[in-house]
């Protein structure tokens, strides 16, 4: 194989060429004598680097020493090159060329002078810049890559719903990356359709768009008091969703106390009452439903405080708790006594709530018979209206008289005498038998009414007719109409930790306890060593159809 | 350097008592503010916060173009820095008291976790301008960078003269280290440099202990196991020049160890220096990329 081997000698006139031939399969260069290519540098080793003709003008670079050899500027064991390569030692530069005709492998010789080799060192890269870090162009792809998911595509979600789909399938597409919460349960079912409540962009979120669904919520306030008095009063003010699947309804007192707290010196004719702010501390006492009837009979129960002096229930009813819970008991109908307690009467509804009525016949009427005859002992009269009593006492007697021997020296002849059946009576005998019979009747009204058993309980006087009257009796009803209290979740406590019913001698002792007594085990929302308790626990919010307006 | 005010104890500690105020005032704020529903960013209270936290960052970053500008005479570079410091890391509560604690898988918390990651990086830094120019200074030893280049340099062409003279393994040997000492090169190869002349050493040293063993078989039996005992020896008796050049190339050698890796050091305590930089200000310009989308959407759908 022939190889040229071309030293270029740099003139002042210029470059001069001296050309060479070598016969060889390899050219062997380094600072040796006996290498092909000899090179007096210092930083050659005596047998550097061997290259082989691959043919077609392609060359393989084989580096002798385990520095290597550095071929177009990068350091290297072994190289395959093409022509146009160059392999530098030191300050010598030999380049692979394209071999003129006649040889198989050629090389060119040069020197390089100083402008060259400043150029073909290798510049350490000494700092953090010069090693290829950079700050610019990742502060600009970071910032563009946070503009671009956190604005550039949710508002393509929002302004271009043909795109909507494709960009909120991506993971972090979309408007998803703004909900700042989860939204309230009952919402979810449209929860990313965000334009159901955001309609407009930087617009707070409308009423009208709430009332689209909620056009049949009862309304919050009665129609005679205007909210905004109060503040703001859009839905949202109080009505904040994605704040979790139940953060949409306020149940803090601060949502009741912003209003209440002072209402009486910001709100002309505000009820007094109505300044609250914690059940514990700013809250006065109760005041309850007192049954009462007007001049045509009508129930028109009066608000009272529980803590008036003198309060008094006008149930119409005679009761005393205390001879009745007597715990040595109460002389029954049968002779026996009986020990009563609470329970005896007073039965809780389902669901504990509430006590179920107390009933006549099922609570009383076993001990407090309506009898009011001797004759028949068993025969009462049904615990209903006065003429119904009346009614069934004169048919009674009518009865008696008419079918003879009543037994009674005062009675007339007809009344005592027995008739068989089909033994005719006449008109006259007839006449003096009822008459009898409603004197007796009357006689038996008087003293059922007057001593023997209405009066027992009853308020019974007589009208101007001298017809007997019983007064309304209200028993149990909406003591505390605007607030909730559940009998089913004191069940811990006694009876008598609340109603102190064995020491009421008259049923016009108001057995209802006031705040201090809930007091000593609940407070406000912040109370710490008692049952916090916020407003909704007792009330409702402002309702126009709650009973108690 | 001990009597200068550092960004620290800048003013004393100026801008230290200003984050200090700017925090506990949000503290109390925020323990005496009592919003409807849970603390949140949409209170008056929250968008006093956010406001106070948008305006730091984007103050903080302003320190970027502040910087570059020599002639400001705004306040001192270093007062800026401290402020820089101290206000920055009073953002981690005002950022915190801002949302009400809330987070969740949002651009929101995006914000605040970018924001946490360049408040980190920033401490790093803090760190890094303290602790590092002095070590800079005790490793550079009085030298500057360029005269160590040099000097490598110049000990390079000094041992390959050497070695040539001694054997042309021991040659090769140099020329091989001399191609593998980087000096820089990654940022990895720049924050964990590698330096290479201890091979050359080591196979000067083998090369000695062959010549050694050899001068034993000819009935010198001194027993001289070291290659510092070697040199000792070589150098006693006064002998030929080959071996007085092994003994310079290892002088030269030891120096340019000496060298390199004091060099690599001090490219390495800079690359320390400036590396947090790298983290730091990417993640500001995401931080507010961000806070863009975090204060345009909450406010988009209101």
């Amino acid at each position: 194989m022939r190889w040229l081997i071309r030293r270029v000698l740099k003139r002042a006139s210029g470059d001069v060429f001296e050309d060479d031939i070598h016969f060889g399969d390899t050219l062997s260069i380094g600072r040796g004598t006996d290498q092909a290519v000899y090179i007096t540098d210092l930083r050659a080793a005596l047998a550097h680097v061997r290259v082989t003709a691959l043919g077609n003008g392609r060359y393989r670079v084989e580096s002798l020493i385990a520095a290597g050899v550095r071929v177009d500027g990068t350091s290297q064991m072994n190289a395959t090159v093409a022509s146009g390569s160059s392999i530098d030692i030191g300050a010598t530069r030999i380049r692979l060329i394209e071999p003129p005709n006649d040889f198989e492998a050629a090389v060119e010789i040069s020197v390089l002078d100083e402008a060259q080799i400043e150029a073909a060192r290798v510049v350490p890269r000494l700092t953090l810049t010069e090693a290829g870090l950079g700050k610019r162009r990742w502060s600009w792809a970071l910032l563009a890559l946070m503009l671009l998911l956190g604005l550039g595509l949710p508002l393509a979600s929002h302004y271009a719903p043909p795109v909507r789909d494709a960009v909120e399938s991506l993971p972090l597409g979309g408007r998803a990356v703004w909900e700042t919460g989860s939204l309230a349960s009952a919402h979810h079912f449209f929860g990313s359709d965000c334009q159901q409540c955001h309609v407009d962009a930087f617009v707070s979120v409308r009423d009208a768009q709430c009332e689209t669904c909620h056009a049949q919520t009862a309304a919050h306030v009665s129609a005679d008091f205007d909210l905004s008095l109060a503040g703001n009063d859009r839905c949202a003010h109080c009505h904040r969703d994605h704040n979790g699947a139940q953060g949409l309804i306020r149940s803090d007192q601060q949502l009741c106390a912003d209003c209440h707290a002072g209402i009486d010196t910001r709100i002309a004719h505000a009820d007094a009452h109505a300044d609250v702010a914690d059940f514990g501390k700013q809250h006065d006492g109760f005041v309850v439903s007192l049954p009462q009837w007007n001049a045509q009979g009508e129930f028109t129960p009066v608000r009272a405080a529980l803590a008036t002096a003198g309060i008094k229930e006008q149930s119409g009813l005679v009761f005393p708790h205390d001879l009745h819970l007597d715990p040595a008991g109460i002389r029954g109908a049968d002779g026996d006594d009986q020990v009563l307690d609470c329970a005896s009467c007073h039965q809780p509804e389902p669901g504990g709530a509430r006590m179920l009525p107390i009933d006549f016949e099922q609570h009383c009427q076993s001990c407090h018979k309506l009898t009011f005859s001797i004759r028949e002992a068993d025969r009462e009269v049904p615990h209903a209206s006065v003429e119904k009593v009346g009614y069934t006492i004169t048919e009674f007697f009518a009865r008696e008289a008419l079918e003879g021997g009543f037994n009674e020296t005062n009675a007339p002849n007809v009344v005592r005498v027995r008739r068989r059946p089909g033994q005719p009576i006449t008109p006259q005998e007839r006449a003096e038998a009822l008459s009898w019979a409603r004197d007796q009747a009357r006689t038996a009204i008087n003293r059922l009414f007057e001593d023997k058993a209405c009066s027992t309980c009853h308020a019974v006087s007589r009208n101007a007719a001298q017809e007997w009257t019983v007064a309304p009796v209200r028993v149990a009803g909406a003591w505390f109409p605007k607030s909730r209290f559940d009998h089913g979740s004191h069940t811990t406590m006694q009876c008598i930790d609340c109603h102190n019913a064995p020491n009421a001698a008259s049923s016009e002792v108001l057995l209802l306890p006031d705040i201090d007594n809930c007091r000593q085990c609940h407070g406000g929302e912040h109370a710490t060593n008692l049952v916090p308790t916020t407003c909704i626990d007792c009330h409702a919010f402002h309702d126009a159809a709650h009973p108690g307006r | 350097m001990s009597m200068r005010d550092s960004m620290l104890s800048f003013a004393g500690a100026r801008y230290l008592w200003v984050a200090l105020v700017l925090v506990v005032a949000s503290v109390v704020a925020y323990l005496w503010h009592d919003p409807i529903g849970v603390p949140n960013g949409g209170t008056w209270l929250g968008y006093t916060l956010g406001t106070i936290g948008a305006l730091l960052i984007v103050w903080l970053m302003l320190l970027g173009i502040r910087k570059r500008r020599y002639g400001n005479r705004f306040g001192t570079m270093l007062g800026w820095a401290s402020a820089h410091v101290y206000l920055g890391t009073a953002l981690i509560a005002i950022a915190f008291l801002h949302s009400g604690f809330q987070v969740g898988l949002n651009i929101h918390t995006l914000a605040l976790v970018l924001m946490l990651l360049v408040i980190a990086s920033g401490m790093f830094g803090v760190f890094a301008y303290l602790r590092y120019p002095a070590l800079m200074t005790r490793n550079r030893d009085n030298t500057t960078r360029d005269a160590m280049l040099d000097e490598i340099v110049e000990l390079d062409q000094q041992a390959l003269a050497l070695a040539d003279a001694v054997d042309p393994k021991i040659h090769a040997a140099i020329l091989r280290s001399n191609e593998r000492t980087q000096l820089g090169g990654s940022a990895w190869r720049l924050l964990r440099p590698r330096e290479d002349t201890d091979s050359a050493i080591d196979q000067v040293r083998a090369f000695l202990e062959q010549k050694d063993a050899e001068k034993r078989k000819d009935g010198q039996t001194r027993d001289m196991p070291t290659m510092f005992a070697m040199v000792d020896f070589l150098s006693s008796r006064a002998a030929d020049s080959k071996n007085e050049a092994l003994r310079k190339l290892m002088d030269v050698l030891a120096r340019k160890k000496t060298v390199t890796t004091r060099l690599a050091r001090d490219l390495q305590l800079q690359a320390l220096m400036e590396v947090w930089l790298y983290v730091h200000v990417p993640l500001s310009f995401a931080l507010l990329g961000a806070l863009t989308a975090h204060i345009v959407s909450v406010f988009f759908y209101w």
